[in-house]
């Protein structure tokens, strides 16, 4: 087991190098380089001017040197300095991670409390009105885009209770009640979205091994329904799901971009979107190659958890 | 220099307006959902200040706040360096500028009355080359380190002025491109001489792009980037990235009535159903509507709204490559602006509320061409047979087919623009090929000019005609405005550049306008109007189509809150 998880954890360097790769080659096909921007914000950047820019950004050495550089620079901790702010973008990106994390731990439970009850009853009353309307509101979940929902949700408490979150982001520790006031409606909106999915794996899967041989024999050995539910049918159901969830978690913490847009919450995924837009490479590879480590790291926790959530399972 | 339709809104809004398209269908889809159930709905309710301004209020009350949106998120806070209206929209009441604007229920929303702001007066030489501006004594600059309350001099002008002048580090220079010598014979008076008339000179004094600075600041290492000193009503406290700009009253401004407020918080709020639903629930104090539906929203669910609605001063063009064929051909850029049925075209996009575009849009007031005038134009009739006649006259009678360069982060409006336009012309055989051009590259057409055949934008506003014109020949590269392109074009301009007379200075801005739709130089499509609305609460506020939020001292320092 030990081996298994060192060579994983092994295994994350070349990953998170292709990642870096791809990443500082993607941005840099982008037509349009921080210097056309800048020129756009200062009006009259002469082609001189623009040059030196480029020369003094470093943006005219050879690629793979720039690329080699950045490297290095990672290695050593240094992340660089935003093009537009020139603050550290780890700095920067420490200042907003702890807003997406938050709405992302926010968003999960109220997604995996909304969506396991509900997935198991629906498995357990199958074919019942109770399922057919989870099923439904599943299926609007998974179609429904996240933006409109959130949109809905702010107009709604506007216009029905005159009330929208703060326009101020305040730290949890600064104020606890009006964080989470910030944080309710757009953990909803997720949470409500990304259960959807949650609910319907939890449904499926537990359906197949309340089938199996060893359910029936719980029953046959006469246990109560919550054992043989919980015990031996929910977490054995549980493989797929907590695959899910990793893979939520990795897209809630770098991909609540559009909920940070309109909840105005100076999250990492709003930090981003403004990267690409400003072409700040240095913030925007920083930003992608940390939600990548995250990503590729949570998705190890979770082929982790498979052995103990199925003692069957053996990593070689 | 600001947008009020606003290509300068930028890369940003990408996905803001795509959201926001989304955002309308939803705001009327839920309002009507709830239209039977609200418990604060009222019927029926008539804006308060539809049929025009409020009357002024004359008894202000100090203290409270002001919370208002700001869409972007500035990337820095350098005036002189950034066109973006992030920073102009509040940096206006922090650095003051030589020169101000009359602010009241008496000024039309599409006039600017120049008035003293640091300079307490000016006066213009005979040929209109010298301006001596005699300084208010007294100002101090915000108790901050490291200029620590000391008094404002004739030396932070010229030093301002000077750092303008630089291109590197100023995009202002081309409107200060003329100044030739900044004298300071004493602590108060500042001559400045140009090389050579530009009647419009005090205008761009009042620009918001014009604010002074101290030296002690700039020259500190991102001082202006990151900090903004200023002698303006209100100082400058905070910038929390992705949140908030909060500027406080300032205790020492030499005008004691003015500065009402204790603060005033903007918050960055990229979305507009953020906006509309933080303005209902009297989260923020002010919002712009995005058209007449949003409006009627807005009016719909508060009844004491106020709410104006003014003229831009950014008409939406599609400019053309002059510089080469088929657009060289007079008869070919004629053609196609007859292809286009104007009045079905405000209609269709506008319903009916924006205004046929002149090259000086309307919000410009008297300096833009007599709308009766402009839509009796032959170039704006809608006329396919001749449109057809003029391209086979070209050498064009299968027509022929283009490139139309538009971006998305000009949001749907742009793109149903060019949807438009390319249904019209194909009509008269010109074919269209619709290009959504990354934001950057697109930039890099408006810096060039090296675009295909044809690309959309708006235009930047200004303080005075000669900005724009300025403008179209410097940093948007306007073929036809290239100095040398067309020399009766250049005559006209610098003509009016030394005609002090004003009637006669506007009757050659109109003769301007007349030669460039002669010459079809671009087609113009539409002038947009801004929608504002803001709670009855706010007193005092009266949006103009340059400042339409309070960009400058003079329009948000008089407003006060009675709540």
């Amino acid at each position: 087991m030990q081996q298994y998880i060192l060579r994983r954890v092994l295994m994350l360097f070349p990953v998170l190098l292709g990642v870096s790769f791809t990443v500082f080659v993607l941005l840099r096909l982008l037509p349009g380089d921080v210097v056309t921007i800048m020129r756009g914000e200062t009006g009259n950047l002469t082609d001189e001017q623009a040059e030196a820019l480029r020369t003094e950004l470093g943006l005219n050495k050879p690629f793979i040197l720039q690329y080699g550089e950045w490297v290095w620079g990672i290695l050593r901790g240094d992340w660089g300095v935003s093009v537009w702010s020139r603050r550290p973008v780890l700095d920067e990106m420490l200042r907003r991670l702890p807003v997406s994390a938050e709405l992302a731990l926010l968003a999960l439970i109220i997604s995996l409390s909304l969506a396991i009850p509900i997935g198991v009853i629906a498995a357990v009353r199958q074919d019942t009105p109770l399922d057919y309307l989870v099923r439904v509101v599943s299926v609007f979940g998974l179609s429904v885009p996240g933006f409109w929902l959130a949109t809905m949700a702010i107009l709604f408490t506007a216009i029905q209770f005159q009330w929208v979150p703060p326009l101020k982001y305040t730290a949890f520790v600064d104020n606890p009640w009006l964080n989470l006031q910030s944080f309710l409606l757009p953990a909803f909106a997720i949470g409500i979205q990304s259960s959807a999915s949650v609910m319907r794996m939890t449904r499926t899967t537990l359906l197949e091994v309340l089938r199996q041989d060893y359910v029936r024999t719980a029953w046959a050995k006469g246990l109560t329904e919550r054992a043989v539910i919980v015990r031996h049918g929910l977490k054995n159901a549980m493989i797929p799901v907590v695959t899910i969830v990793g893979n939520q978690v990795g897209f809630l913490l770098g991909g609540s971009v559009i909920m940070e847009q309109i909840f105005t919450l100076p999250g990492l995924g709003r930090l981003t979107l403004e990267s690409i837009y400003q072409r700040d490479y240095p913030q925007l590879q920083g930003n992608i190659l940390f939600i990548a480590t995250v990503f590729v790291t949570v998705n190890l926790i979770v082929d982790i958890s498979y052995a103990w959530l199925d003692p069957r399972i053996r990593f070689r | 220099m600001l947008t009020n339709i606003g290509w300068r809104q930028g890369a940003g809004q990408t996905l803001r307006r795509a959201m926001s398209g989304a955002s309308l269908l939803a705001v009327s889809a839920l309002v009507l959902a709830m239209a039977a159930c609200a418990p604060s709905a009222q019927q029926g309710g008539q804006p308060a200040g539809g049929a025009g301004q409020p009357a002024a209020e004359a008894q202000p009350k100090r203290g409270g706040g002001l919370n208002l949106p700001l869409n972007a998120d500035p990337i820095h806070l350098d005036s002189h360096q950034a066109q973006s209206f992030a920073v102009a929209a509040w940096d206006g009441l922090v650095h003051s500028r030589l020169l101000g604007w009359k602010v009241g229920p008496d000024v039309a929303p599409e006039d600017i009355i120049l008035e003293g702001d640091l300079a307490e007066k000016w006066e213009i030489s005979s040929d209109a080359t010298t301006y001596t501006f005699r300084l208010r004594k007294g100002v101090k600059w915000h108790n901050i380190a490291p200029v620590s309350g000391r008094e404002l001099t004739a030396a932070d002008v010229k030093y301002t002025m000077e750092r303008s002048k630089d291109c590197k580090v100023s995009f202002y220079c081309q409107f200060v491109g003329a100044v030739s010598k900044i004298e300071t014979p004493d602590n108060y008076t500042v001559t400045v001489t140009l090389k050579e008339p530009v009647v419009a000179f005090p205008y761009f004094m009042s620009s918001v792009n014009f604010p002074i600075v101290a030296k002690e600041v700039a020259e500190q290492e991102d001082g202006l980037k990151r900090r903004a000193v200023g002698t303006g009503p209100y100082s400058f406290d905070k910038w929390e990235r992705a949140s908030q700009v909060v500027v406080k009253r300032n205790p020492d401004y030499y005008d004691k009535g003015v500065a009402h407020l204790d603060e005033i918080t903007w918050f960055i709020m990229p979305d507009i159903a953020t906006r509309l639903a933080a303005f209902l629930s009297k989260q923020i104090d002010y919002f712009a509507p995005a058209d007449d539906k949003e409006l009627a929203t807005v009016t719909d669910r508060i009844k004491d709204v106020q709410v104006k609605e003014v003229l831009g001063r950014s008409s939406s063009h599609l400019y053309f490559r002059v510089d080469k064929a088929p657009w060289n051909n007079l008869k070919v850029r004629q053609a196609v602006n007859l292809a286009l049925d104007r009045k079905d075209y405000l209609k269709t996009l506008h319903n009916d509320k924006a205004r046929m575009g002149a090259p000086i849009p309307a919000g410009y007031g008297r300096w833009s061409l007599p709308y009766d005038e402009l839509t009796k134009h032959p170039m704006y009739q809608y006329d396919p047979v001749k449109a057809k006649q003029l391209l086979t006259e070209a050498g064009y009678p299968n027509g022929f087919n283009i490139t139309m360069d538009t971006t998305p982060a000009h949001g749907q409006g742009a793109r149903d623009k060019a949807e438009y336009i390319e249904q019209a012309w194909k009509k008269v055989g010109v074919g269209t090929k619709h290009y959504a051009t990354e934001y950057a590259k697109f930039l890099l057409y408006y810096q060039t000019g090296d675009m295909e055949d044809i690309m959309t934008g708006g235009q930047v506003s200004f303080t005075d005609p000669e900005e724009l014109l300025l403008w179209l020949q410097g940093s948007f590269k306007a073929a036809a405005h290239d100095p040398g392109f067309d020399p009766k074009l250049d005559e006209l301009i610098k003509k009016q550049r030394s005609t002090i007379n004003e009637a006669e200075r506007i009757k050659i801005i109109h003769e301007i306008q007349r030669h460039i739709i002669d010459q079809a130089y671009y087609v113009t499509t539409v002038t947009g109007v801004a929608f504002n609305a803001w709670h009855s609460y706010v007193k005092n506020f009266y949006p103009h189509s340059y400042a339409i939020l309070g960009w400058g001292s003079a329009r948000l320092a008089k407003v006060w809150v009675d709540k």
